[in-house]
């Protein structure tokens, strides 16, 4: 049988050749478009660590003209003033190094024997409650660590934990990183940079609102607040600080904008591939239907010497995915060569998902042209065909 | 005989109404695809206002301070001659580890620096970081301000609806004037005209509308901005330093790129890091519009590796996307055009040529694709209303202009000719005998 098909397909070799490229082609698309697609999704599925809905951030002015006990105090106002407010629920405060700013600050130290480098934040003993950090275990900074003198209290991620400790509990052991650092709590996540950023290994720091650096404000607000109240709290802020040179960000805008560079070549590339898709399809099953109808005659001479109608749909589809089977083997070992041989930046894992799917999608779309004319060929009355001839 | 083959061309198109429709369906897609990506090419990288100097000019974004620690490496090697120990010692050095730190450029080391270059013809500072909250009618609008020096407007050219550009004097007095743009003078006043001489309040102070430019179409982020206002107006950040700060730099070259390139290396090489206690190596980049463009979509140190992969991602998929559907086409063609053996058999036997025949079939498919071209450009324009409308691209405004139709004609020129010259030519090549056993006519 196989045999057979095989000699079939070569005595038509010619103008199998240009659907061989074709359906080869339209793997190596489908391939590198679903690469870029599998890897955002598989991102964007990842847990972002935080909320975003219902969250602000605010930029406070440079306060380094003010000393340090009168910039504790003014923080300590704009905390306790904007907690009254009725919509208000928590306030945090935190370091530039702030989600969606763009902004990081990664560190590094080997002295611990191998070498640990991580993404640094500072924040203040709130942020967990302001912005619904998962604490996985352990616990999330609070009173006491501001009074604790004698390590640096840290927490870390996930991430952090699977790459440099793994299988370990490390809460409320000491680590070497530029100093020595008590690990008091592991949160989930925490990529400030957004949807589509790779995990990476984080570190929390804990800051006093004193703190010069700590400019950055994060409020936790009841869901449907309008502009009007927004201005009612800038004038509030202004009021405090004295200046009105900051700006209230909205951090589920900021989310959007930020993801929004990802978006448009994923939709552009999936509208893309899914019109190539149609178009190889319908070209497809029109010159399937047209070489079909050209072999009348030997489908009649079949059916006349007592083939079943399925053998001759059989005998069809067979030939179109053996055809294809030909042309997406060819794709993969292509294809494959792109993990093997580590070119390019995606992890290897996405790639192998995106091969699957190409060659999934191309043997459907392939199988689904091929039935409706192969089942015409197979209702094709001997008495006709061999008439025609 | 031009006409008989459209007469011909029409016949053919009207009788297998389900192959002209994928045949069309494929072709009009197809141009859209190409068309749009022309029309956001066109919109980004054409030179028209405010980048009618857009191949002149060269872009000073960050400025990278390192640091690069040293580890020297002894190695002692002991190896025993005649029983006594001989020891060869060498030394390495090598980098273990290097510190850096990357912002905006400080204004001092701009003006100090940057702004006497011999082939520069004019240079601008600015700095378009800012952004205010304005809260007007229950409605908050976020105010991009970017301070600028006045050269800024001789080097990207503003089309002005109404009112002027601010100049020298009126930045040396520091006089609280405003250029604003069309976009924020609708959400500010209602209205994009006769706002000259209002004011608008910004941190505490009350700044005069002097002029209102059209808002850009481009994505480039420093000539987006809602408000222009004279830099010497605002106080310093106390946050900047010499070497650092949120400014930003554009010269406008007097003889190409390369030599002010070389220039600016030359400059940056001699600036004396003893201004900083702690870095010892400065960077520069001068980066092209197509440079900086390149780095922002796919971050490299280097602007023009940046800029080389765009390109090669850009035109390999472009490249796909089209080869795709021609090799659809020529497939479907191949099988189509053996329907019309015996027409082309009594043709050869009156005494056609190959090359008449070859023309033919050529011209059938181009006038195929002319009328697939038209459905696509219809397709185009509805494709760009609705990305225009939803703002999807953010402040790219897609346009299409007289190059574009002219671009795109030639584009479906050539997929015409494409994707009809082999099955045409193997056609061409049928024997007379052949076409003529499986007459059907």
């Amino acid at each position: 049988m196989i045999r057979h098909i095989f000699k079939l397909i070569w005595n038509k070799k010619s103008s199998n050749f240009l659907m061989l490229l074709e359906i080869f082609l339209s793997f190596i698309v489908l391939f590198v478009s679903l690469s870029f697609v599998i890897y955002n999704y598989r991102l964007l599925n990842k847990p972002l660590g935080f909320e975003s809905q219902d969250r602000w951030m605010v930029y406070l002015n440079d306060m380094s003209e003010l000393d340090s006990l009168s910039r504790g105090q003014l923080k300590e106002t704009l905390e306790l003033e904007l907690e009254q407010m009725d919509r208000i629920q928590q306030i945090a405060f935190g370091n530039y190094a702030a989600p969606f700013s763009g902004n990081n600050s990664i560190s590094g130290d080997d002295s611990g024997g191998f070498l640990i480098r991580s993404k640094l934040a500072t924040v203040d003993i709130n942020f967990a409650e302001t912005m619904d950090l998962q604490v996985t275990s352990g616990r999330f900074f609070d009173d006491r660590d501001y009074a604790n003198p004698n390590y640096e209290p840290v927490i870390v991620n996930q991430f952090f934990m699977d790459k440099y400790f793994p299988e370990k509990n490390m809460i409320d052991s000491i680590i070497v990183f530029s100093g020595d650092k008590q690990i008091i709590g592991v949160i989930e996540g925490y990529r400030y940079n957004g949807e589509f950023t790779e995990e990476e290994p984080m570190m929390l720091q804990l800051g006093h609102p004193r703190d010069n650096n700590l400019g950055v404000m994060y409020i936790d607000l009841q869901p449907g607040t309008t502009a009007a109240y927004e201005e009612a709290v800038n004038k509030k802020i202004a009021d405090i600080v004295q200046d009105e040179s900051f700006i209230i960000l909205n951090l589920e805008d900021q989310r959007k904008q930020n993801s929004r560079s990802t978006w448009i070549p994923i939709i552009a590339l999936i509208s893309i591939c899914t019109f190539l898709c149609i178009n190889v399809a319908l070209g497809l099953f029109g010159i399937l239907w047209y070489n079909i109808n050209k072999r009348k005659g030997e489908i009649g001479l079949r059916r006349a010497l007592g083939a079943h109608t399925t053998d001759i749909t059989k005998q069809f589809i067979l030939e179109i995915i053996f055809l294809t089977a030909l042309a997406v083997i060819l794709g993969i070992v292509f294809a494959i060569q792109v993990p093997l041989l580590k070119l390019g930046p995606l992890e290897p894992i996405n790639l192998y998902y995106a091969i699957a799917l190409s060659a999934a999608i191309i043997l459907i779309i392939v199988t689904v042209c091929a039935l409706h004319p192969s089942w015409q060929a197979s209702k094709i009355h001997p008495a006709i065909a061999l008439h025609d001839d | 005989m031009i006409k008989n083959y459209i007469i011909l061309a029409w016949r053919v198109l009207s009788r297998k109404k389900f192959f002209t429709f994928i045949t069309l369906f494929g072709i009009s897609f197809t141009l859209m695809v190409i068309m749009l990506l022309t029309s956001f090419l066109q919109t980004e990288f054409s030179q028209k206002a405010p980048l009618k100097n857009l191949d002149k000019l060269l872009f000073f974004e960050q400025i990278t301070l390192k640091k690069i620690h040293l580890d020297t490496v002894t190695q002692i090697d002991t190896s025993y001659i005649d029983q006594v120990a001989q020891y060869d010692t060498t030394y390495t050095t090598k980098e273990t580890g290097t510190d850096m730190s990357r912002s905006g450029f400080g204004e001092e080391i701009l003006q100090e620096q940057f702004t006497k270059l011999e082939s520069v013809e004019k240079s601008t500072i600015y700095n378009s970081t800012a952004l205010f909250d304005i809260f007007q009618n229950n409605n908050k609008i976020s105010v991009s301000v970017n301070y600028c020096d006045p050269n800024f407007w001789e080097i990207f050219n503003f089309d002005f609806i109404e009112g002027r550009p601010f100049n020298a004097s009126e930045m040396s007095q520091e006089l609280p004037v405003m250029v604003i743009n069309s976009e924020f003078c609708k959400k500010y006043f209602g209205r994009t005209q006769n706002v000259l001489g209002e004011e608008i309040k910004l941190e505490g102070k009350q700044f005069q509308v002097i002029g209102v430019v059209h808002k850009p179409n481009v994505s480039m982020e420093a000539v987006n901005s809602y408000a222009f206002v004279p830099y010497t107006v605002f106080p310093k950040n106390p946050n900047d330093t010499y070497f650092f700060g949120g400014y930003q730099m554009t010269f406008l070259t007097a003889n190409g790129l390369d030599k002010t390139r070389k220039e600016m290396d030359f400059v940056s090489s001699q600036i004396s890091m003893d201004k900083h206690d702690y870095y010892e190596v400065l960077e520069i980049v001068p980066k092209s519009y197509q440079e900086s463009y390149a780095q922002n979509m796919l971050y490299n140190d280097d602007p023009t590796k940046s800029l080389r992969w765009m390109r090669i991602i850009l035109f390999g998929l472009a490249g796909l996307f089209v080869t795709l559907p021609i090799l659809n086409l020529i497939n479907l063609n191949v099988s189509r055009i053996m329907d019309r053996s015996a027409e082309i058999g009594v043709r050869k036997a009156f005494g056609a040529t190959k090359m008449e025949i070859l023309t033919q079939f050529v011209f059938e498919n181009v006038v195929q694709t002319i009328i697939g071209g038209i459905i696509g450009l219809g397709l185009t324009f509805i494709a760009i209303y609705l990305i225009n409308d939803s703002q999807i691209l953010g402040s790219v405004k897609l346009s299409i202009d007289l190059l574009f139709f002219i671009y795109s004609f030639i584009i479906i020129g050539i997929f015409g000719i494409l994707s009809g010259l082999l099955p045409a030519y193997r056609m061409s090549k049928l024997q007379i005998v052949n076409a003529l056993k499986s007459i059907k006519l």
